[in-house]
């Protein structure tokens, strides 16, 4: 399956992508599994806040991705 | 008697009208933060005649803030922004009632602002006070308006409103403590704030009007540089509610409020006997704090320094500008430590006092 993933905010500071996608050979993969993927490529986002959308719908750690699949990763914002 | 010529073209409206006029002279709204968000959202209420506006912010007017902060102008750098504010949106629109507290909000004043005011609108710029705001908006069960930014990109969303989801149900608050955000400048491009806030006003009239769809349960996000708008839709997560509500009401009860320090009550807490006052930055950060019991431990090491702590002694936590020093004290609570204080602002709000 490939999933398209976008970074915002701080995160996408670390990463230096706004978006890039990922392709696995499972079928379907599980939130914190995919979490756990990106932060074995980005090991500074471990050290971050943020929270993750399944196409557009904020998701847990048991929310199962797919193909085609959009995810977000989203950091609050702190400025004002 | 509402001036009808000043609001015919909104007045017009048939989803207006002038009750809807009224209802927005009668209503009641609070805006922390008058900064990059706090202007457009103040001008825009205020033109729109909302009746009653507190202002919050204990900051005074810099000029590295001209480039996005329209209400401000160069003869004001140095004035009290609350104040320089209120005069400005006075002029812009004289007939409603403008109260500046010019002071920072913390969990000390907290309750003595919000009393009486329906809406917060959230325009601060530290994540550890939209958490305490968050709180007593699900406390007080009264919406909070939110927008945030970084760099070229906006967040606005519509926490506690009827019932609906919290900011702690979109962004959990960690108590990892290496899960810490950032608290370096970056930069901003003026006119996001402007539109942020622009947004964040819509929300206020549509909330004080009954009108359209509130932005609650999502989260808009705006990216001014590539111009791509994206709407996440959350819900409501029970726990993260009650854990802001009870937050919430221990601090309108006053319950909660001493943890924070003043520069004076931190100064004086610095040189009480027996005290560890711990430095959370990294050792490389400006300016410096130096005493007899000041120790440089930074956030990470934490965990295991305390290990050696007795669980009563008492402990006071800084950092620079107040974020960092907060994870700590929470981390430190919740580990057991019973008489846990941290520099509200951090020591750049101690500049004054040191040298």
């Amino acid at each position: 399956m490939t999933i398209t993933l976008k970074y915002f905010g701080s995160l996408a500071d670390i990463t230096k992508l706004r978006e890039e996608q990922f392709t696995f050979d499972e079928e379907t993969i599980s939130v914190s599994a995919l979490k756990s993927k990106v932060e074995g490529s980005y090991q500074n986002i471990q050290n971050t806040t943020y929270t993750i959308a399944v196409n557009q719908t904020m998701s847990d750690s048991q929310t199962k991705i797919k193909d085609q699949d959009v995810i977000a990763f989203l950091p609050p914002f702190a400025g004002g | 008697m509402i001036n009808t010529k000043r609001y015919n073209r909104q007045i017009i409206l048939p989803e207006i009208g002038e009750t809807g006029q009224q209802k927005l002279q009668d209503a009641r709204v609070l805006v922390i933060g008058a900064g990059g968000l706090g202007c457009p959202v103040l001008q825009n209420l205020a033109s729109a005649g909302v009746g009653n506006i507190g202002i919050v912010d204990g900051d005074v007017v810099d000029e590295t803030n001209l480039h996005r902060q329209l209400l401000y102008t160069l003869k004001d750098c140095g004035n009290i922004k609350a104040e320089t504010a209120k005069k400005a949106i006075l002029e812009l629109n004289p007939e409603i009632n403008i109260t500046a507290f010019s002071e920072f909000f913390t969990t000390q004043n907290a309750p003595r602002i919000v009393e009486g005011y329906h809406i917060i609108v959230d325009c601060t710029d530290t994540i550890a006070v939209r958490y305490f705001i968050n709180d007593l908006s699900a406390a007080k069960k009264i919406p909070m308006v939110y927008a945030s930014i970084h760099k070229f990109e906006g967040q606005v969303s519509v926490f506690n409103y009827k019932n609906g989801p919290s900011y702690r149900c979109l962004f959990p608050e960690q108590e990892n403590l290496n899960a810490v955000p950032n608290c370096a400048e970056s930069g901003v491009l003026g006119v996001l704030p402007n539109t942020l806030g622009t947004l964040q006003a819509t929300e206020v009239l549509k909330i004080i009007l009954e009108i359209g769809t509130v932005l609650s349960g999502k989260l808009l996000i705006y990216d001014a540089l590539h111009f791509q708008t994206q709407i996440i839709d959350f819900t409501k997560n029970p726990k993260a509610v009650e854990k802001g509500f009870i937050n919430g009401t221990l601090l309108l009860n006053n319950k909660k409020n001493n943890e924070d320090l003043t520069p004076e009550a931190f100064l004086e807490k610095c040189s009480q006997l027996g005290m560890v006052v711990i430095d959370v930055r990294e050792s490389d950060e400006v300016p410096e704090f130096k005493r007899e019991n000041v120790i440089q431990i930074p956030l990470s090491e934490l965990e295991e320094y305390s290990k050696n702590l007795h669980k009563n002694q008492e402990i006071v936590v800084f950092c620079q500008t107040g974020q960092r020093s907060q994870q700590a004290m929470n981390y430190l609570k919740n580990s057991g430590f019973v008489g846990v204080f941290h520099l509200a602002r951090g020591i750049e709000s101690l500049k004054n006092q040191i040298q």
